[in-house]
């Protein structure tokens, strides 16, 4: 086994730029482990945890490490790495004028939005120097301190302009995709969500009812909670209505603070342009249902059924449900759906704390986990880019699961092609269990759209043909996955 | 021995397609021509008798009502081996011209969403218009983008755009018909001067003239809507009439979307020691091709003043009913 160390001084790229690239170069035959990263102190950690030796490497510095069976093996890595970063140094090249420094020194070059993806810790001043220079901000970076946020946002509302995030994962600004977007048509709806992948769904939803969208405003997770007090998710409301191209609003957010969602109500209330709040929490109607209400607002075709693909399985014996999520909303609303059907589950999100589930604690019952939460990705590509940790529990969990409930987002900088990953790990599992003689169905929530480079038909025809049951609902998938678990009635 | 040669690579790329061309992107596989090749762009056609033109742009190319952009730009030469003789065709969720194969990206609306400006703005960007269209009269730039002779043709299409624009004003259909005749496919170039004055004043009508009072008072402008749309395609080049087409429907290349919206939404904030917006936007529209900039903008503007002169009567008449309604 060879460790490959190498220090590129001064070369950056975005994290998910390079979480593609690890990812990439991470699939090479014969390849254990690779990471490609700016080399700040978390990922120093994480390279020093797993044996590597970054002494030497600063945080303005690309960290390329490799852990190779052979010479051979190294040497198509690192060709495959030098392909992953290649086409993106040549558009970079291409101008042939000097980019510019800093933000500001951008700014002055004309555009209106800044994307700012460093680490947390050096996000605010980057973001500060782009609000300062008239340009609206999408924060890609997470582990931003609440205060930073505050000041940030106050400082934007005081400007005219607008920060989306921190830890903003999707936003498609005049049709433009940012972060992990979906391939949707231009329309009258504009969406300002606190929650990514909650954001995907309903444009993908909206998408396949014919219904386009303006904007697509994401404002952090944590915009609705009571320390932010929803000042994002204000503004948006404000730019939305005075946007011409926007005629219906809908503010998506997983559980928000009571008195937070009540002044929201209150603003949306007295605004021209009608809003909708599809704010998740029990008793609450599922993005599904709040898609529905908002393509018949805009006088759109409600569908008689949303697409499916493959047969639905029937509930026969009840059973142990197990969801592995990448989209922190999907299971958010999985998780309230099966609370309300089947009583207690345990999960990592949006249950009380006696019900938390901490990491991969071995638990009895239903459970359903986000895999894209902290715990998971620290170091580590989102699931949405590498599905390696939720493959490898995929093999764990379906020995003792009755159902198997997943996601599959497609889109821009999601996987390139999921279904052809998760598909053989699907039919090993389920070969397996009628082996052994045990029930095993598996329900998909696919979130896409037609044009997503991915193809949407394509992965739900590769799911189905490894015996999934597949849904463009996330709520009807959760709904089918609970029907088996809770057993006939 | 030489192997014979095999299929080439298609080169892959996601581009900005227009929702305008969803229609041919999404429908049956179908052969198409290319009617010219240049560096920023190539321009292709179906074969029907009513043909569909389409561009495929390069990055840094004017944004063009029917397009894919690609995301490389002419210095990188993307259409170096095309010529009119190359492959093309559409359908089934791509495009093909010769080795390139084209998907979307992301879709891009060329129909600007704007609310009708009040009475006030219209005369504030007639004005701003007005006074970029006379200094490009008064001034010889030496790079020849928007240059106008003062006696030249370009001042006597001006004229007769002027006659259009006084004919819709009075509802005299006869004259605005005739002035239509005197400015369709009128003047050099694939895009004539008058189709572009033309393009320009019926895509900014389209947004900046409301339906004050019904269609009743609107004969002139239905009438010459249904002339364009009827005419052009034997008056013209197919490119032009394909954009005119467009502008009907107040479909418009980027630069002059991006200036109508900043006449009609305002400016924005602007940083210190940025220049005004409406100025940078009016530089930009330009800046379109040849004089095809200039042309458009003469449109733009003689629809803002026709649009600013009613608004102020309607204004009036208005104000003198809520008057009268309150005594």
């Amino acid at each position: 086994m060879i460790d490959h160390v190498e220090v590129r001084a001064g070369h950056y790229a975005d994290s998910v730029t390079l979480m593609q690239v690890s990812s990439e170069v991470g699939r090479v035959d014969g390849v254990s482990a690779a990471i490609v990263a700016m080399a700040t102190e978390l990922n120093r950690d994480l390279l020093v945890g797993m044996g590597f030796d970054v002494s030497g490497a600063g945080a303005d510095d690309l960290v390329v490490a490799i852990r190779a069976e052979d010479d051979a093996v190294l040497a198509g890595a690192l060709g495959t790495l030098a392909a992953a970063l290649a086409p993106r140094r040549a558009v970079a090249d291409d101008a042939g004028e000097a980019p510019p420094r800093t933000v500001a020194e951008a700014a002055t070059a004309g555009g209106d939005l800044a994307l700012i993806s460093v680490p947390g810790e050096h996000a605010f001043l980057e973001a500060m120097d782009a609000i300062e220079g008239g340009l609206d901000v999408m924060l890609f970076s997470d582990n931003v301190p609440v205060a930073h946020e505050i000041v940030l946002k106050d400082r934007a509302a005081a400007l005219g302009r607008l920060v989306m995030g921190p830890d903003a994962g999707t936003a498609i600004v005049s049709g433009v995709g940012l972060g992990f977007a979906n391939i949707v048509r231009p329309g009258p709806v504009g969406v300002v969500a606190a929650s990514g992948t909650g954001a995907q769904l309903l444009t993908c939803l909206l998408d396949a009812a014919g219904v386009g969208v303006s904007h697509v405003l994401g404002v952090g997770g944590r915009d609705l909670s009571t320390a932010i007090a929803g000042r994002a998710t204000l503004r948006a409301l404000e730019m939305l209505e005075a946007d011409a191209g926007t005629e219906h609003i809908v503010v998506l957010s997983k559980p928000p603070a009571a008195e937070v969602a009540a002044r929201i109500e209150a603003v949306a209330r007295s605004m021209a342009t009608p809003v909708t709040l599809a704010l998740l929490g029990d008793g609450q109607p599922d993005i599904t249902q709040r898609a529905e209400e908002v393509i018949a607002a805009v006088r759109g075709a409600v569908p008689d059924r949303w697409p499916t693909w493959g047969e639905r399985p029937e509930p026969s014996a009840p059973g142990r449900l197990v969801g592995l999520f990448s989209g922190g909303t999907l299971c958010a609303e999985a998780t309230l759906i099966a609370r309300a059907e089947l009583g207690t589950v345990r999960a990592n999100v949006v249950v009380e704390d006696r019900l938390r589930l901490h990491g991969f604690e071995q638990v009895d019952g239903h459970v359903l986990i986000d895999l894209g939460e902290d715990e998971f990705t620290r170091g580590r590509p989102h699931p949405m880019i590498d599905q390696r940790l939720r493959i490898d529990r995929i093999a764990v969990e379906s020995a003792r699961a009755r159902i198997l409930l997943l996601d599959v987002v497609l889109g821009h900088a999601a996987h390139p092609d999921p279904a052809s990953e998760l598909a053989p790990v699907l039919e090993e599992v389920r070969r397996r269990a009628a082996e052994e003689g045990r029930m095993l169905d598996v329900v998909v929530s696919l979130c896409g759209t037609a044009s997503d480079p991915q193809g949407l038909e394509r992965q739900a025809v590769r799911l189905v043909g490894a015996g999934a049951f597949v849904t463009l609902s996330n709520a009807e998938a959760a709904r089918a996955a609970v029907a088996i678990a809770g057993g006939a009635s | 021995m030489r192997t014979p040669a095999g299929p080439r690579r298609l080169r892959e790329h996601g581009a900005a397609v227009s929702v305008r061309c969803a229609a041919l992107l999404d429908g049956p596989a179908q052969d198409v021509d290319v009617l010219a090749v240049f560096p920023a762009a190539v321009y292709l056609a179906t074969r029907q008798p009513q043909a569909d033109v389409f561009a495929v742009l390069a990055a840094d190319a004017v944004v063009h009502p029917a397009a894919f952009v690609l995301a490389v730009r002419s210095t990188q030469e993307p259409f170096f081996e095309l010529d009119r003789t190359s492959v093309a065709a559409v359908g089934e969720g791509r495009l093909r011209v010769g080795d390139h194969q084209l998907k979307v990206g992301r879709w891009y609306d060329p129909i600007p969403h704007l609310r009708v400006p009040d009475p006030e703005r219209l005369a504030i960007g007639a004005r701003a218009l007005r006074a970029a269209c006379d200094h490009s009269l008064a001034v010889v730039r030496p790079e020849g983008h928007g240059q106008v002779e003062p006696q030249g043709p370009h001042t006597r299409l001006r004229i007769r755009l002027k006659g259009l624009a006084d004919a819709l004003a009075d509802d005299d259909v006869r004259g605005a018909v005739a002035a239509v005749d005197a400015l369709l496919g009128a003047g050099p170039g694939l895009t004539p001067t008058g189709d572009d004055m033309l393009a320009g004043l019926l895509a900014t009508l389209h947004h900046v003239r409301p339906a004050l009072h019904g269609v009743a008072d609107r004969c002139a402008e239905v009438a010459v809507r249904e002339h364009v749309r009827t005419c052009s395609r034997s008056r013209t080049t197919l490119l032009s009439a394909t954009l005119l087409e467009h502008a009907l429907d107040g479909a418009v290349a980027a630069p002059v979307a991006r200036l109508l919206r900043t006449l009609t939404t305002g400016p924005r904030p602007v940083a210190p020691g940025i220049t005004d917006p409406v100025q940078l936007a009016i530089d930009a529209v330009i800046g379109i091709g040849a004089t095809s900039g200039q042309d458009l903008l003469d449109g733009v503007a003689i629809a803002f003043e026709l649009a600013a002169a009613e608004g102020m009567v309607t204004t009036g008449a208005r104000s003198t009913v809520d008057d009268e309604g309150a005594s």
